[in-house]
């Protein structure tokens, strides 16, 4: 089946359940006969209908009573089947279970802080099943304290150049939708992701592909840019290279020094770690070719 | 802002110490004698200097607009850039020089420029071009507005343009010279360049696809910019547009910055991004880098002619 008539048929298809589309987005990249398109109900829908791709994702309003969430499931299992779809997509954030994430961090918990603040406020639609670190915390600290207040487990597990304790990282995130790296400064190998399977979202304090790898505010500093940024990026086997979701920058001048550097940077990727979860929590960021993203 | 006459060619360059008396005409009132005037300076650091700086300044009548100072942190210098406004019947031109000249002996300094747009005479630049001409179109067409204080002296390229061309045409009617000077791999016409640029006070590359070599750059002695249309330290040398695009980002950007023996590795002037998603093409990343590139190099020579821009350590910038 060609192309024409992916987006008639989904559309009907939430028409014809009393669905009320609020918006859409299709995006086909013109010679690729890749189609991507995003309506807002949080379908995604990655369709090949021969030789063309289609990325689909909906956003709609509808009656749960009208249209059953199963219903929904089995209309749209159907609709991936005619089109051969590669994904297929459906959330209904009032209804589905959030995605849950386990946070790895280390040392530098800005970005760790920063996500529990924003779940706690509800800005985060996920659930926290929890945070693992190469770093020891005391009871008496910040993130232990919270953690403790909301019945998220602290797993401490520490690293060393031989053991990077994969096997226990596995155990416990197995069954978890989407791992998130806030700073964690150990390299995940293939092996881990391969197995693991899911997306690992990571935060790159540096504007990629500028400063892969450790202490980018400083190599940032020495270089003497006037524009410091952040990264955040799927994780793959090779290091900070994953495709890109979002970037942010803010300038620097002269007046700045390697602490202000430091602290500007932490900002940005407190930001750019929250929007890429949000989109990703949104169904807004697809895969796109090898090494690139649609993000809605 | 000032009445007094813009004085033409008799000048011997703001920089060098002999310097002629001129004669103003035009009619003197209240304000509209006032000439601005600015001042950068670059010492070790000490107690005092800011103090006989203004002190300077006040008495001879000059009045501060506007000062910068930057001190960093255990580094033990000092930079200011100042901008003020005086009466050249009180303080003529060649007194100021003399003025400045001293402190800068009292206090050691690596620099001591003053300068004085509306009587110096105007930053004679040589411009070099490849085949990409969007950056040089835009610096012509900002000159001829008067937004750039520049005097072209002449624009060399290593592609050639018919006569018919709109950059020929536009340089004809200013009579701005045009060489053409075809490159290869054995011969880079450096030693041309050199003898046709030797008068310019610097030298703008705006997306000159050669790299001129050390020699060239101690041999001329004094700065060149360039535009590079990536974001530094990323995507350094040839078609950083493409491999922006393969590498999937979500900003591209635009560098400004001096040129040293290393290729685009320069202390940096100025930066500018643009966002770019998944709806781009090669073709609009490059649209949106050529616009960058433009704004990013009209910027940086517009600071640099304010005099704004001073060396910070190895390779950075302080930008006022």
């Amino acid at each position: 089946m060609d192309a024409v008539g992916i987006v008639a048929k989904l559309s009907e298809c939430i028409a014809s359940r009393g669905g009320n589309i609020l918006g859409a987005d299709v995006f086909v990249p013109p010679k690729k006969n890749v189609f991507f398109s995003r309506r807002r109900v949080i379908e995604s829908t990655i369709i090949r209908p021969g030789s063309s791709y289609v990325q689909n994702c909906s956003e709609f309003v509808f009656d749960p009573v009208k249209w059953p969430r199963n219903q929904m499931d089995e209309d749209f299992l159907n609709l991936s089947k005619m089109f051969s779809a590669i994904k297929s997509v459906v959330k209904v954030p009032a209804l589905d279970p959030e995605l849950k994430i386990p946070i790895l961090a280390l040392k530098q918990d800005h970005c760790l802080v920063d996500l529990i603040y924003g779940w706690q406020e509800g800005r985060l639609p996920v659930d926290i099943t929890c945070v693992i670190s190469n770093h020891h915390r005391g009871p008496n600290t910040q993130v232990m304290r919270f953690l403790e207040r909301d019945n998220i487990p602290y797993h401490y597990l520490q690293t060393a150049v031989e053991n990077k304790r994969e096997r226990e990282i596995l155990d416990l995130v197995l069954n978890i939708d989407l791992l998130v790296l806030a700073r964690y400064m150990q390299v995940l190998s293939g092996q881990f992701l391969r197995t693991y399977g899911k997306d690992v979202i990571n935060i790159h304090c540096g504007l990629l592909p500028s400063f892969k790898g450790g202490n980018s505010s400083k190599q940032a500093f020495d270089a003497g840019v006037k524009l410091i940024g952040a990264t955040s990026h799927f994780v793959t086997e090779e290091l900070d290279s994953g495709p890109i979701i979002e970037q942010m920058v803010e300038r620097v001048t002269h007046r700045d020094n390697l602490q202000s550097f430091v602290q500007k940077s932490e900002n940005l990727e407190n930001q750019c770690l929250v929007k890429a979860l949000r989109w990703y929590c949104d169904l807004r960021v697809l895969p796109f070719e090898d090494n690139r993203t649609v993000v809605f | 802002m000032t009445l007094t006459r813009r004085v033409s060619s008799h000048f011997a360059g703001f920089l060098k110490s002999s310097f002629k008396s001129y004669r103003l005409q035009g009619y003197r009132s209240s304000s509209s004698s006032l000439t601005h005037g600015i001042h950068v300076f670059h010492c070790p650091d000490q107690v005092g200097i800011v103090a006989k700086l203004s002190e300077c300044i006040a008495s001879r009548g000059g009045n501060i607009l506007g000062a910068d100072i930057f001190v960093p942190e255990k580094k033990n210098v000092f930079y200011s850039r100042s901008e003020f406004v005086f009466d050249p019947f009180k303080w003529p031109r060649e007194q100021m020089d003399e003025d400045f000249l001293n402190l800068s002996k009292v206090f050691s300094a690596t620099r001591s420029v003053v300068r004085v747009p509306d009587l110096d005479p105007k930053f004679k630049i040589g411009i070099l071009a490849s085949k990409m001409d969007h950056c040089l179109v835009d610096l012509l067409y900002r000159w001829q507005e008067g937004r750039l204080p520049v005097d072209i002296t002449c624009v060399i390229s290593n592609h050639e343009r018919g006569l018919n061309t709109h950059v020929l045409r536009f340089l004809q009617r200013n009579k701005i010279p045009y060489h053409y000077l075809h490159t290869t791999k054995e011969n880079k016409r450096e030693g041309e360049i050199l003898e046709l640029v030797l008068d310019t006070d610097f030298l703008v590359l705006a997306r000159y696809m050669q790299i001129l070599s050390g020699h060239f750059l101690r041999t001329y002695g004094k700065d060149v910019i360039n535009i590079h249309h990536g974001l530094l330290p990323s995507f350094k040398g040839g078609n950083p547009s493409k491999q922006a695009f393969d590498a999937g980002v979500k900003l591209i950007g635009a560098t400004s910055h001096f040129v040293t023996e290393e290729l685009d590795s320069g202390p940096i002037i100025e930066q500018m991004v643009e966002r770019v998603s998944h709806r781009d093409n090669l073709l609009s990343f490059v649209q949106k880098s050529e616009n960058l590139e433009r704004q990013c190099l009209a910027k940086a020579i517009g600071s640099y002619c304010e005099l704004r821009v001073l060396p910070y350590e190895e390779n950075r910038t302080v930008v006022f």
